[in-house]
This record gives C-alpha cells, structure tokens and sequence, in this order.
C-alpha cells in the first residue's frame, strides 16, 4: 500500500516539476514576440480494473501542454500586418516626396520661381540697364538649379527604393529558407504540438513575411506550413521558391519583383507592395509633374520672350531657357548665349527700342495670370500641385494609422488572450508549488509508514 | 480586460513614443513659430498661404517698380521745371529787349547772348539723367538726347513712352519723351522746336528784327505754356503710381494677414497644448515608474 502511495506522490511530483518548468518557461519568454503562454493539462491516471481499488486512481500525468492562442486571429494579424506593411511604407515614401517636392514656409521652388518673376520685374523698370539683366540671370539659374536639385533628390528616392526592393527581397528569401527550414524541424520533432517552440519561431517568419510581403500561410494535416504570396507558392513544406529582382530596362532603370524561374507575382502586398507603390504612385509621378512643369514654365516663358527684341533692338526670336523633351528637369537650363550676353534677354517687345520693357513686363504678368493654353497661373498650378500632394500625404498617413490601430487592437486582444502576466504565473507557480510540497509530504508519509511497517518486523 | 506584462510593456512603449512624436511636432512649430510645416498638414491652408505669398511677392515686385517710377517722374518734373525756368527767363528777356523804348543795340546785344545762355542752360537739362538713364530720351533711355552738331540742336532719342505696370495689362507713364517736351514732333503746331526758336528770337534781337523777335516772344510763350501743361501731365502720372503703390500696399497688408491667420502659430494655444503633452507624458512616466516600483507577487513569494 504504502508502495502505491509512493508511486501516486512520485507521479504528481512528476508532472508539478513539469508544470513548474512550464511556468518558467512562460517568465522566461514574458517579452518574447509572439510567445504565446503555455499551461499543462493535468488529467488523472486511471486504476486497475475491475478492482476496488480501481476507483482510487493511480496518480496524475502531464497529459498536454495547451498553447494559449487563437489560430484565426494570428492568420488576422498576419493578413492585418501585411496590409499595415504596404500602408506604412507608403505613407512614410509619399511624405519624403512633400519633403522634398514643397514645403509650405516659401523656401524651394515657389521661392525661386518668385525671385524670378521679381527679376522680370526690375527689368521692366528699367530694361536697357545692364543690372537687372544679370539679376534675371542670376534668378534663373537659381531656378535651374532649384530644379535640378529637387530632381536629383527624387532621382536619389528612386534609387534607394530599388535598394530597399532588392534587400527586401533578400529578407524575404532568407525568412522563407527559414520557414522552410523550421517545417523541417516541426516535422520531425514530431509535429507542432510536439515541437511547440519551434512551430512558434515558424509562425513569427510568416508574420514577418506577411509584414514584408503580404504573405498569407495554410497549414497541412503533417503539419508543416505552406506560405503564398499573390497566389503564388514561396514556401511549400521543406522547399523554399524564392524571390527576384530584375532591371526592368527602362530609363533610369528600375527593378521589377519576380519569382525565380521569372513568374511574376499576380499581386504583392506589405513592404514589398508599398515599395513599389511609392515608386510607381509617389516618386515617379512627383519626376513626372516636376517635368510636365519645368515645360510648362519654359514654355511660357520662352514663348513671350521669343518674341521680344534684345538690347541691341534687332536680335529677336531667343529662348530664355532650354531643356531636351523626356529629360525636361534634367536638361533645364538658361540659354548659352544668353548667359554668354545678357544683353540679349529680350525685355522689349518692338524693335530699336532698349528702353521698351513690354516683354519683361509680360513675363512678370506670369506670376499672376495664366500662359497661354493654361486656366490657371504658373504659381498656381504649382500651389495646386503641392497641396494634391499634401492631400495624398495626408489620406496615406490616416489609413496607415488607422490600419496600426487595427493592428494595435487585434495585437492586444491575442495579448489579452495569450500574454504572459508575471503575477499569474505567480499564482499558478504557488500553486503548483504547494501541490509539489504536498506530494513531498505525502512521500514522506509513505516512507514513514513503510518504516513502521518494517519495524514491525524486528 | 487582461493586460498582461508584455501587453503593458507595449502600451508603455506605444505611449511614450506617441507622446515623443506629439511633443516634437509642438517643437518645431514653436520654434518656427509656423502652423504649418507640410502641405500634409494643411492642404487648403497651404495653398491659401502659397496664394497669399505669391500675391504679396508680385505686389511688392510690382511697388518696388512704380516707386522707382515715381522717382523718375520726380526727376523728370525736376528738369521740366527747369526747362519751363529757362523758357520763361528767355520770355522775359525778349520783352525786356523788343518792348523797352529806346533800347539801344548793346541792350540787345546783351539780351541775345543772355537767351543764347538760356537755351545752353535749357540743352544740359534736356540731357538730365536719373543714374545712368536720360530722362527725356523716350526708349533710347541710354543715348543722350539731344546734341549740338555744326550749332544745332538735333535729337537722337525717339518718341518711346517709358511705362510702370499697374497690373492686369495696365500701364501708367513715367516719362515723357524729348521730341514731345522740345516740340520736335510738331506736337505745338506752327512752331519749330525749342532750341530753333531760341536760336532765332537771339538772332532776331539781335539783328534788331523786333517783328520776328516779337513773333518768336510769342511762341517762347507757348513753348513755356506747353512745358508747364507736360509737368502736369507728369504731375498726374506720379498721384496714379502713388495711388497703385496705396493699393497695392493695401493688398501686401492684406496678404500679410491672411498668412498671419493661416500660416503663424497661435502661441498662446501651442504652447497650451505643448504644457498639457508635458503634463501627460511626465503623468506616463511617473504611472510606469510607481507601477515598476510596486512588487508582484514574485516578490512575495517565500
């Protein structure tokens, strides 16, 4: 009997050891990403049968180790997350083109752009001197330059999104190797209930590729994982298929996302996705519309001028600025000659008649009123301009955030359901703690009455 | 609702960033003193203070010009008045010289050369200058006007109208051309141009022709009246320019409130709001301190 109840005590002692283990793995892994606590299920070891003794039971075992989490609700986050990836990389890209594209204090290109028409203006006072001609010059080319730079800052973004589209591409292929990898090890730990930390470790690279590429994952009855992106299968069991970028061969050159074995993908999502996008929705139309009105600007411009007669009252039929089509903010320039000779700004608008400033009087006119062929005035389609922008910018960063409050919510609610409480562990440590003492105790018990038992006999 | 460790750790996290990224944005208003940093911000706004600014940058371009118009015409009344002050001392001395009775010829002889003087005195303000710009020489603004050649004076500017713009396609004078000022263009019918006709009245006193010399008083007379009529007209030019730069000071005002409305920062209210951030951000801090300090049940198990 006593026996027995040595036997009973050890397998309680047994399975509270486990349980204690248990909860310190929980503390160990308290601020772990994506630990989800674990509590053993204890079921009771049934008797012998048909025995009067069968009733008693034969002790306790550690039947399961129950992963608190809600499967529905990690594959929401996971889909939540991606869509949170696209937003965010978005918003963040369509804010540096505002950044570089328009501010709001009057500095950059409305500021150039101003002093210019204020330099048209000091000509027309005065437009057979030789200062305000200079002054015109030196306007223009800050305006050049304005140009060119916001176009090398954009040229600059384009760039680093090729960069940041091959490392995430790169990331993307190094989580799903280890997605790959780690449905090697589930399976042969036995499974994901068997090998619960390294299923874990497997779930935070979908997660991640989620985040980075819109990721979505099904599991198989083995239990190993596969994971689509757009459609398409990246990770299928133990087999990762990667990603790949390629030079699409257009000018600047850009880099497209395939599959290797050049599959392109239906559709991305995540970072991926919002890389792309703000390359093909944010910085490509900012070089676009910087272009569309770099034209714009020289056009009006050179089409008053060309028309007007330089200080010499005879040379007529000059542009003021030049700029090759396709390539208009890279090419924008001031006229050679007429940085050569700025006498030749053409201020009059008849000829013989230096002291004539109709020409330069219209060019100041543009500031206000619109070109020819246009509704609206040079400044104002760029004001127009500046603020769509900012509307885009503003529209982005509220979806974003609206998105991280959705993803702030649902990561609150498997926190809710799944994050490990220091106090709780507490509590259920004690209380495995005194069930441990108890069945030391009832150990002890049973040594003692074997040792009375054994001493009967002496 | 079971807020966990790592779940409360986060929320710490989430907060405090938050109230980081609030209090910085407050920063760099206050220190700008602007409303508006990005279009983003604002996008109606912006573009009322893009508008603003550029309405307020043309005005003041458009000042900075009718100021320097109206300067000119300063100037340009300047040497009208003098010229009408030689005109009229020719005037004057003609009479002396063909009205006086008796006057002997070395009166006369003394009269001439005195109107000779005048007319001399009458070219060098007709080439006056603002810088290095002739007055009254129309668009050739840069040639001088009016030179003596083999004794007589010729005109080398032309009948250009130099302007100031007003806006919208309007433009006011700011000068007058010399061929109009010294009757060149025939534009006081009748009579030759200034410097011919004192070239003649000496002549004629001179000669003792008091008839011509009479004749040619007379149209001294006109030539002064029509001077005196363009200082006038140059008169009403400088009271437009000095109304539009009113105006259009008005509208820099204008602008300058509206951009005081959209763009400054209300103070008072950033720096309200900056102190409440402070409060609840230093409230965040010392809510996770205590909790922090307060023991869990690890604590107090023995």
């Amino acid at each position: 009997m006593a026996l027995s109840t040595l036997q009973i005590a050890k397998t309680a002692i047994l399975a509270r050891q486990a349980e204690i283990d248990l909860i310190s793995n929980n503390v160990a892994n308290v601020n772990t990403v994506g630990y989800a606590k674990r509590r053993a299920v204890l079921s009771t070891i049934a008797g012998a049968q048909n025995s009067t003794y069968s009733a008693i039971g034969q002790g306790v075992s550690l039947s399961a180790i129950q992963r608190l989490g809600d499967k529905l609700l990690d594959a929401q986050i996971d889909v939540e997350t991606g869509q949170l990836g696209q937003e965010l990389t978005f918003a963040r890209s369509l804010a540096e083109i505002e950044t570089i594209v328009g501010t709001s204090s009057g500095t950059g290109f409305t500021n150039a752009l101003n002093k210019l028409f204020d330099s048209f203006s000091d000509l027309a006072a005065d437009p057979s001197a030789d200062t305000p001609r200079h002054a015109v010059i030196a306007a223009g080319e800050a305006l050049c330059d304005e140009v060119r730079q916001v176009r090398e800052q954009l040229l600059s973004a384009l760039s680093q999104n090729d960069a940041q589209l091959t490392q995430l591409v790169a990331d993307v292929n190094s989580l799903a190797e280890q997605v790959a990898a780690l449905n090697r090890s589930v399976g042969a730990g036995g499974g994901p209930e068997r090998a619960p930390d390294l299923a874990e470790q497997r779930a935070n690279a979908v997660t991640e590729l989620a985040r980075l590429a819109g990721a979505v994952s099904s599991t198989r009855p083995d239990g190993t994982v596969d994971v689509y992106i757009g459609g398409h299968l990246l990770v299928q069991g133990d087999l990762a298929l990667g990603l790949t970028t390629l030079p699409d061969g257009g000018s600047p050159p850009m880099m497209t996302v395939q599959f290797k074995g050049n599959t392109p993908p239906e559709a991305l999502g995540g970072e991926l996705q919002g890389t792309l996008d703000a390359r093909d929705r944010a910085i490509k139309p900012a070089l676009g519309a910087l272009n569309g009105f770099v034209s714009d600007v020289a056009d009006a411009i050179n089409g008053l001028h060309s028309t007007g007669y330089a200080l010499d009252g005879t040379t007529t039929g000059l542009n003021l600025f030049t700029y090759t089509p396709g390539d208009e903010a890279g090419t924008f320039a001031l006229s050679a000659p007429i940085v050569a000779d700025p006498s030749l700004i053409a201020a009059a608008d008849a000829a013989g008649q230096p002291g004539n400033g109709g020409i330069a009087l219209a060019l100041e006119a543009l500031r206000t009123e619109p070109a020819p062929g246009h509704t609206y005035s040079l400044m104002t389609e760029h004001s127009d301009y500046v603020a769509t922008l900012g509307v885009q910018v503003a529209s982005a960063e509220a979806r974003a955030d609206a998105r991280q409050t959705v993803v702030d919510t649902l990561e609150n609610r498997r926190q809710q359901l799944s994050g490990v409480s220091l106090d709780e562990e507490a509590v259920y440590l004690t209380e495995a703690q005194t069930a441990y003492n108890a069945a030391s105790r009832i150990v002890q018990i049973a040594i003692e009455m074997m040792d009375t038992i054994l001493a009967l006999g002496r | 609702m079971r807020i966990g460790t790592n779940a409360f750790f986060r929320h710490i996290t989430q907060t405090v960033n938050q109230s980081e990224t609030d209090l910085g944005r407050l920063t760099v208003k206050l220190s700008s003193g602007k409303r508006i940093q990005y279009a983003s911000e604002d996008p109606l706004g912006s573009q009322i203070i893009s508008r603003a600014k550029t309405t307020a940058a043309s005005a003041q371009a458009r000042v900075r010009t009718l100021q320097q118009g109206v300067r000119l015409c300063l100037q340009t009344d300047v040497a009208l008045a003098s010229i009408a002050g030689w005109l009229q001392e020719a005037t004057e001395l003609a009479s002396s010289a063909t009205q006086s009775i008796g006057a002997t010829e070395a009166v006369r002889q003394t009269a001439a050369a005195s109107i000779r003087s005048a007319r001399d005195a009458m070219l060098q303000a007709a080439n006056s200058m603002s810088g290095d710009r002739y007055l009254l020489s129309g668009y050739q603004d840069r040639t001088e006007p009016f030179q003596e050649v083999a004794g007589v004076v010729v005109y080398n500017g032309d009948s250009g109208q130099l302007t100031a713009p007003l806006g919208s396609g309007r433009t006011v004078p700011i000068a007058i051309a010399g061929d109009r000022v010294f009757n060149f263009d025939g534009g006081v019918p009748g009579i030759g141009n200034a410097f011919q006709v004192l070239d003649d009245l000496a002549t004629a006193i001179e000669t003792g022709d008091i008839p011509t010399a009479r004749n040619l008083t007379d149209n001294v007379s006109a030539l002064f009246s029509h001077v005196t009529t363009l200082r006038g007209s140059i008169g009403t030019y400088q009271v437009r320019l000095e109304a539009n730069i009113s105006v259009l000071e008005e509208i820099q005002l204008r602008c300058n409130e509206v951009l005081a409305d959209e763009e400054s920062l209300d103070l008072a209210g950033a720096i309200t709001e900056y102190t409440a951030k402070e409060t609840a951000y230093t409230a965040l801090l010392s809510v996770f301190s205590r909790v922090m300090s307060m023991a869990n049940l690890f604590d107090l198990t023995r």
